[in-house]
């Protein structure tokens, strides 16, 4: 083994505010988002576009295959 | 909530896209910017964030802590399991004038909320899932084989990335065990959600560990291979990663082994040093990653260039746990060209 070249242990995390993990999860984006302001911009791309309008706030929210 | 949707985010996210996405969005006022999509919407989000804060060009604030202070917050929602980027303090773009991908990182570009939902990566096809999936191996393995740094009260006050650490092993071992895991089946099988939802995990758990630990030698080597063969990132850098860790093994055998024995592999700290590499190699070639510099389209005449190049990434070469030199950096170059990794072997 090569000997650790730090005398103590040491770490640093810098991580969002919240972080959401589980299929489903999307359903929340809406209620976040509200908690934030009144104004959300999606960025996003083509292949996304057709279900992108409003669709990504609401809880029903599937995307489109 | 009202919503404004742009939708014309581009691959590799192009410098005039995203000014183009602030004089066409900027009179919305928005209160919060939504990252929708691969690595490239989550950062043009991060972006146009920056812009709509604090105005002037992306290129007053390429390289490391250059922004001024908090930006818009920012919702980054991924569909594919690779970047990380809904985690980490980095946005990755095309400077289209110079022809070169140009990075900005900053503790201010971490997103508000990171919203990884697995169901939204069934649909993503086998080559992105795979190349996806590479980058998120390779993030792990780099963060956690990272140089350690003399530990100094400013150390994360003067450096975005620290190097090797407690709390980013950590994460960057829970990625690992999920792709080795779960990759070769997502890239199979796309429908199978168990898979799908290890490897959401395992690129999100290697964005936690990367956005401190940081990356290195192959992050190094790739940026001058994509800017000159224009292939994927994560392509590029999984396939110089056994290359890398060839180069690196002396430096890292206790690393490594504890790597293999997260994956369930057996042996002694030295046997196993050898076993992870191969194991790394034969889980890149399952799933379709290239194995040379040569079969990637680089010119032969361009290997030293791309030596001679990456050593100017010195935040990424610094942060290599075998010292690099030009030398040592051709000497890379070159195995992973012909694809003579023994080349490398000490």
């Amino acid at each position: 083994m090569t000997p650790s070249p730090t005398p103590q242990l040491f770490g640093a995390l810098r991580l969002p505010a919240t972080v959401l993990f589980g299929s489903g999860q999307r359903a929340a984006i809406g209620q976040m988002a509200a908690q934030i302001g009144k104004r959300a911009l999606i960025c996003t791309d083509a292949r996304m576009s057709a279900d992108a309008q409003f669709r990504p706030l609401s809880p029903t929210w599937r995307p489109m295959a | 909530v009202t919503v404004k949707v742009y939708d014309r985010t581009e691959a590799d996210l192009p410098i005039d896209g995203i000014s183009g996405c602030v004089t066409e969005c900027g009179d919305f006022k928005p209160d919060v910017v939504l990252g929708i999509g691969g690595g490239s919407c989550m950062d043009m989000a991060k972006c146009v964030a920056v812009l709509l804060q604090h105005g002037g060009s992306l290129r007053d604030y390429y390289g490391e802590n250059k922004i001024p202070g908090p930006v818009a917050p920012v919702f980054a929602v991924p569909t594919t399991s690779g970047t990380g980027s809904e985690v980490t303090p980095v946005a990755v773009i095309a400077d289209t004038e110079r022809g070169t991908k140009v990075g900005i990182s900053s503790p201010y570009l971490i997103p508000r909320a990171a919203v990884c939902d697995p169901e939204l990566t069934l649909t993503c096809p086998p080559g992105l899932t795979a190349v996806s999936g590479a980058d998120a191996l390779t993030h792990a393995i780099e963060s956690f084989t990272s140089a350690a740094r003399e530990v100094t009260p400013d150390l994360t006050v003067k450096n975005v990335f620290v190097g090797k650490n407690v709390l980013s092993d950590t994460f960057g071992l829970l990625a690992l065990q999920n792709i080795f895991r779960a990759l070769r089946t997502a890239v199979k099988d796309g429908r199978n959600l168990q898979a799908r939802e290890q490897m959401m995990l395992a690129s999100l758990a290697a964005g936690c560990a990367f956005g401190t630990a940081g990356t290195a030698a192959a992050h190094a080597i790739q940026y001058p291979v994509g800017n000159e063969t224009h292939t994927p990132h994560g392509m590029g850098v999984a396939l110089l990663m056994p290359y890398v860790m060839e180069f690196n093994r002396p430096n890292c055998v206790g690393a490594f082994a504890q790597i293999a024995r997260a994956i369930g592999l057996t042996g002694t700290d030295e046997e196993l040093s050898h076993k992870l590499i191969d194991e790394v190699a034969k889980l890149l070639k399952d799933i379709g990653i290239p194995v040379t510099l040569k079969d990637l389209g680089l010119p032969e005449d361009k290997q030293d260039w791309t030596a001679e190049s990456a050593i100017n990434s010195a935040r990424l070469v610094n942060n290599n746990p075998r010292k690099l030199d030009v030398d040592a950096l051709k000497a890379i170059t070159r195995a992973a060209f012909s694809g003579d990794r023994a080349t490398l072997a000490s």
